[in-house]
């Protein structure tokens, strides 16, 4: 799958862009704060309705214009599809396909498979418990959607339980018995998911890895959870269900609930030592990198390969890695990088098209190969 | 210092409170309804004030009723061994139009929610038990809650409460739409049509 071309309407700084994009390696030059990651972000956003930075999803819309629109082609074996989003302001999302508007958004979820490489991949080894959790979440539902299904439920089962324990008035057993089984059951489902795609997971950023560094190195990824998964869902929910008996005091005393998936985490460790305590910073850049590269392996072993963003990744890699991800990137699918400085792309600029970010114009500046 | 006359300030006011009505249909609905005939307007009156006075839930089912009793609880030709479960009265509404059924109903007025505050006591639960322990006559309870996370919470609950009583409870299955594509259909639903496929 690849994107043929990508418009933006009143996204972000662009009043209008259009970019006719190389189905292979698409490189976006250009000074910081030019709209070089708003090019990626555009992409990101059809691909998942979300936005990947951390704030009001207002801003997304232009200053001063009260919608947005993202358009995009996609071509895959079986032919080309148009999709598009729109965001209203106080009216939200809505989702096209071919003109045709769609009943949920969640439609798109899996038709654009992507990962993101960011400097901010650091915090995946270095940050708390939420980012990796949220790193699971994202590999295991672009790699099969039922999940989505598991996790949201189980979710909204949370929240519940929570809004049970604020209240005041005297705890009814037999409720607690109804939410705690429904907690237990989707809860379960997700340990279970989580606890597979570790195992899947370690194998293949170890090799990963090694392959970045040049040496043997060994990777260890222990999933943290507070119900172990022992084989079965029947046995982990019963489990799950005395942890919650062994918490109820607590539980109520700071009325919110303290067992469960959602307080998971995954240890790092490398060669026998915890890398989030104990590794260098380069140590756990490359880790990062490991992980990123095992969530493109990953995804890319079920579907057609995922969409590669690079958000200002290169520039920190030296020479040897750099050499690495272009000979790797070769193999994967539809790749976009973003860079301030032509310097650093040496290796790719034979093959990509290049594009000059400037002031939120985008301009061609190369054609790039047509190898592929 | 409104914009219109008072009383037809007051036409608006009243009319955005109503769900899914916000102050530009509201204004839009009060031009209407000045706009028509008084008969109109006075049909309308009456018919709200009417409806409100004259419904009551049923006292048995909970259904909506102008009697004491619904007409479905009041039919003879119900069969009086099987009850089912539904969240509100326009579910009963819904199972009526397959004509298929045949049994008696049980209006909830709900489901368990915290987030909305809604806990066991705020539905027609112990009216239910109650509805088991006065006549042992039922057969079958069949819980036909929503298949969220709410609705299946209820129906568990329900399940607990029935143990005591020799009926069958039973769930709605879930799965397909029919005249629906297997292509366009959700991953959970695909999923539990597959959990509850049957034997050909």
């Amino acid at each position: 799958m690849h994107v043929q071309w990508l418009r933006c309407t009143h996204f972000r700084n662009y009043d209008t862009l259009e970019i006719l994009f190389h189905p292979r390696m698409n490189l976006f030059l250009g000074n910081n704060a030019q709209g070089k990651t708003n090019i990626l972000e555009a992409l990101y956003c059809l691909s998942t309705t979300r936005s990947f930075r951390m704030v009001s999803e207002d801003e997304l819309i232009q200053f001063d214009q009260t919608a947005m629109r993202l358009e995009a082609q996609l071509m895959d074996d079986h032919g080309s599809e148009r999709v598009a989003l729109e965001f209203k302001k106080g009216f939200g999302k809505t989702l096209y396909f071919e003109e045709k508007k769609q009943k949920r958004l969640s439609l798109i979820l899996g038709k654009i498979p992507m990962v993101i490489f960011s400097p901010d991949d650091l915090y995946l080894v270095k940050g708390g418990p939420g980012l990796r959790r949220k790193y699971l979440d994202a590999v295991l539902w672009q790699r099969d959607l039922s999940y989505l299904a598991d996790l949201q439920q189980y979710e909204r089962v949370l929240k519940q339980r929570n809004a049970l324990l604020k209240k005041k008035e005297t705890f009814l057993e037999k409720e607690w018995q109804v939410w705690n089984r429904t907690l237990s059951q989707a809860g379960s489902r997700v340990i279970q998911r989580r606890q597979e795609v570790v195992q899947h997971l370690e194998r293949i950023a170890e090799h990963a890895l090694s392959e970045l560094t040049g040496n043997q190195e060994q990777l260890t990824l222990r999933y943290l959870a507070s119900i172990s998964w022992n084989g079965s869902i029947d046995q982990t929910q019963q489990l799950f269900l005395e942890k919650l008996t062994q918490a109820q005091k607590e539980e109520r005393m700071r009325q919110i609930t303290l067992v469960g998936p959602h307080r998971d985490d995954v240890e790092l460790i490398l060669n026998g030592k915890s890398i989030k305590h104990f590794g260098s910073q380069g140590q756990q850049r490359t880790v990062a990198l490991a992980l990123k590269l095992a969530q493109l392996t990953l995804l890319g072993e079920q579907r057609s390969h995922p969409l590669v963003l690079f958000d200002d990744v290169m520039a920190e890699l030296d020479e040897q890695r750099q050499a690495f991800f272009l000979a790797h990137l070769q193999k994967q699918g539809q790749t976009f990088l973003t860079g301030t400085s032509k310097q650093d792309f040496k290796k790719f600029l034979g093959d990509a098209r290049v594009f000059k970010v400037d002031a939120g114009r985008v301009a061609l500046e190369n054609e790039g190969s047509n190898k592929n | 210092m409104s914009e219109y006359p008072a009383s037809f300030e007051r036409l608006i006011f009243e009319l955005e409170k109503l769900p899914g009505i916000g102050p530009r249909s509201a204004i839009r609905l009060a031009f209407y309804i000045l706009k028509k005939p008084v008969e109109f307007s006075t049909s309308l009156a009456q018919a709200l004030v009417e409806a409100k006075s004259k419904i009551h839930p049923c006292r048995n089912c909970f259904n909506l009723s102008e009697g004491a009793l619904c007409t479905i609880c009041q039919s003879s030709r119900r069969d009086t061994s099987l009850l089912l479960v539904v969240e509100d009265p326009s579910d009963i509404v819904a199972f009526e139009r397959t004509h298929e059924y045949q049994g008696l109903y049980h209006v909830l007025g709900g489901v368990l929610s915290p987030l909305e505050g809604k806990g066991p006591q705020d539905l027609t639960l112990n009216a239910l038990v109650q509805r088991l322990q006065n006549n042992s006559q039922w057969k079958e309870v069949i819980v036909a809650t929503n298949p969220t996370v709410e609705g299946d919470s209820t129906a568990f609950y329900i399940q607990q409460q029935l143990k005591p009583f020799p009926v069958k409870v039973t769930r709605i299955a879930r799965g397909l739409p029919s005249g629906g594509d297997v292509d366009y259909a959700d991953e959970s639903t695909l999923l539990k049509s597959l959990e509850g496929r049957q034997t050909l």
